[in-house]
């Protein structure tokens, strides 16, 4: 990986039964229940129980992720745009996300436990500079020096957390200390 | 409550009543919970009450993005007003309220939010948006009321609007909606969407909604504010 870099990143969380906390519970039981309205479209006789057998029977049933999708729409507004339980190294800063997308993992019309999405959060463009260890050295989204240092902050990489994008950043920007992290 | 309820809270007492029992003897110097898993057993019974008109009182798509009036997102187009009033055949053509009633339209070049589609302007990546796409709940004269754009076409279709009726979780119809060729006509000569030219897929030649046109054709009239108000009526069972 070449650095400096501009990248995106996607943070995965997982929400099912077990899941404690208001947001994740209302995300819970709202797609839950909008599953069951939304999937009678392809399965009106009720043959198909789960999501994974009716995405077999029918394909268009994919379209299901998005629809319910809009159900939880306003709970992760409430969000804020930052990313539940991410934070910084020092547990300072939320990482923002500017896009969502849900998608359904699995569901089951008669057995609410075994309802389970995932919200994939995508974070705005972020300037990459460096890689120490398992952290990621960031930019700041607000730089407030004028010394010619950048405001960084360092992320932890986690098992739900990806490089959803990448573009190598042609001029190397005046760093100072920062570029010795090559 | 009606007959069938007062029978099935019957039996749900007679269910419930050994494990009351039983509750008790374990709650014996707690007497306040059991009046309290009393009660809770008694709403519970309420909120599951099948023969209720309204949304199902657990879920009221209060977090939903879409359960709003206005679904333009900003988009442009000519403004289309839209009523839509959903009636019970079963009851003389009272009106239904609290009735869900989903749409969703394509822009006025044609393309839906919420996916990936192609159309005449190339591809276009609208997976995450939302314009078009509306819910709302009837009232008490069965209606609801939608602001939008006048929408546009892609090829096989006629003008249309999707609609889908719930009553509490169940969905009761999946229909759509037709405007009139001769106001589709007006409507694609006016400067927004005249780059996509007239649409050739008439509702008569639309082979989804031609023979559904006594039902399934909308009023749509010009308004005095350069927009149009489409009304239309939806009958249930």
């Amino acid at each position: 990986m070449m650095y400096p870099a501009q990248i995106t990143l996607s943070f995965k969380q997982l929400i099912n039964a077990a899941s404690t906390g208001d947001f994740e519970t209302k995300v819970f039981e709202d797609s839950y229940i909008e599953f069951l309205m939304q999937s009678q479209v392809y399965n009106p006789d009720r043959q198909y129980r789960t999501f994974s057998e009716l995405k077999v029977a029918a394909p268009k049933s994919n379209s299901l992720h998005y629809k319910v999708g809009f159900a939880v729409g306003l709970h992760v507004q409430e969000l804020g745009n930052r990313i539940p339980g991410v934070k910084d190294c020092l547990n300072r800063m939320p990482l923002p996300f500017e896009i969502y997308q849900l998608e359904l993992i699995e569901s089951d019309i008669q057995d609410r436990q075994q309802h389970e999405v995932a919200i994939i959060y995508t974070t705005p463009a972020l300037t990459l500079l460096g890689l120490t260890g398992d952290r990621l050295l960031l930019a700041a989204p607000e730089q407030t020096s004028n010394s010619g240092a950048y405001d960084t902050f360092m992320l932890s990489l986690q098992p739900q957390l990806s490089v959803s994008s990448y573009k190598a950043l042609q001029h190397e920007p005046a760093l100072n200390g920062v570029a010795q992290l090559h | 409550m009606e007959r069938k309820n007062f029978l099935r809270s019957l039996a749900v007492t007679a269910i419930s009543a050994p494990v009351l029992l039983e509750a008790c003897k374990k709650d014996a110097t707690t007497p306040g919970a059991t009046a309290a898993g009393t009660a809770a057993a008694e709403a519970a019974c309420v909120l599951t009450d099948p023969d209720m008109d309204g949304p199902y009182p657990l879920y009221n798509s209060r977090g939903s993005a879409i359960n709003r009036v206005n679904i333009t997102d900003g988009k442009p187009g000519v403004p289309l007003n839209i009523d839509i009033k959903v009636q019970s055949v079963s009851r003389g053509c009272a009106p239904v309220t609290n009735a869900r009633v989903d749409i969703w339209q394509c822009d006025k070049d044609g393309y839906y939010s919420g996916y990936v589609n192609n159309g005449y302007l190339g591809v276009q990546n609208n997976v995450g948006r939302l314009f078009g796409r509306g819910l709302q709940y009837t009232n008490s004269a069965g209606q609801v009321h939608f602001a939008s754009i006048y929408p546009g076409w892609y090829p096989g279709r006629c003008a249309h609007l999707h609609v889908q009726i719930f009553i509490g979780t169940s969905l009761v119809l999946t229909s759509q909606i037709a405007f009139p060729d001769a106001i589709n006509a007006a409507v694609y000569r006016t400067p927004l969407y005249a780059a996509h030219g007239q649409n050739p897929t008439t509702n008569y030649l639309d082979s989804i909604i031609r023979d559904s046109l006594a039902t399934e054709l909308a009023t749509v009239t010009r308004n005095t504010s350069g927009g149009y108000d489409l009304t239309h009526v939806i009958n249930i069972r």
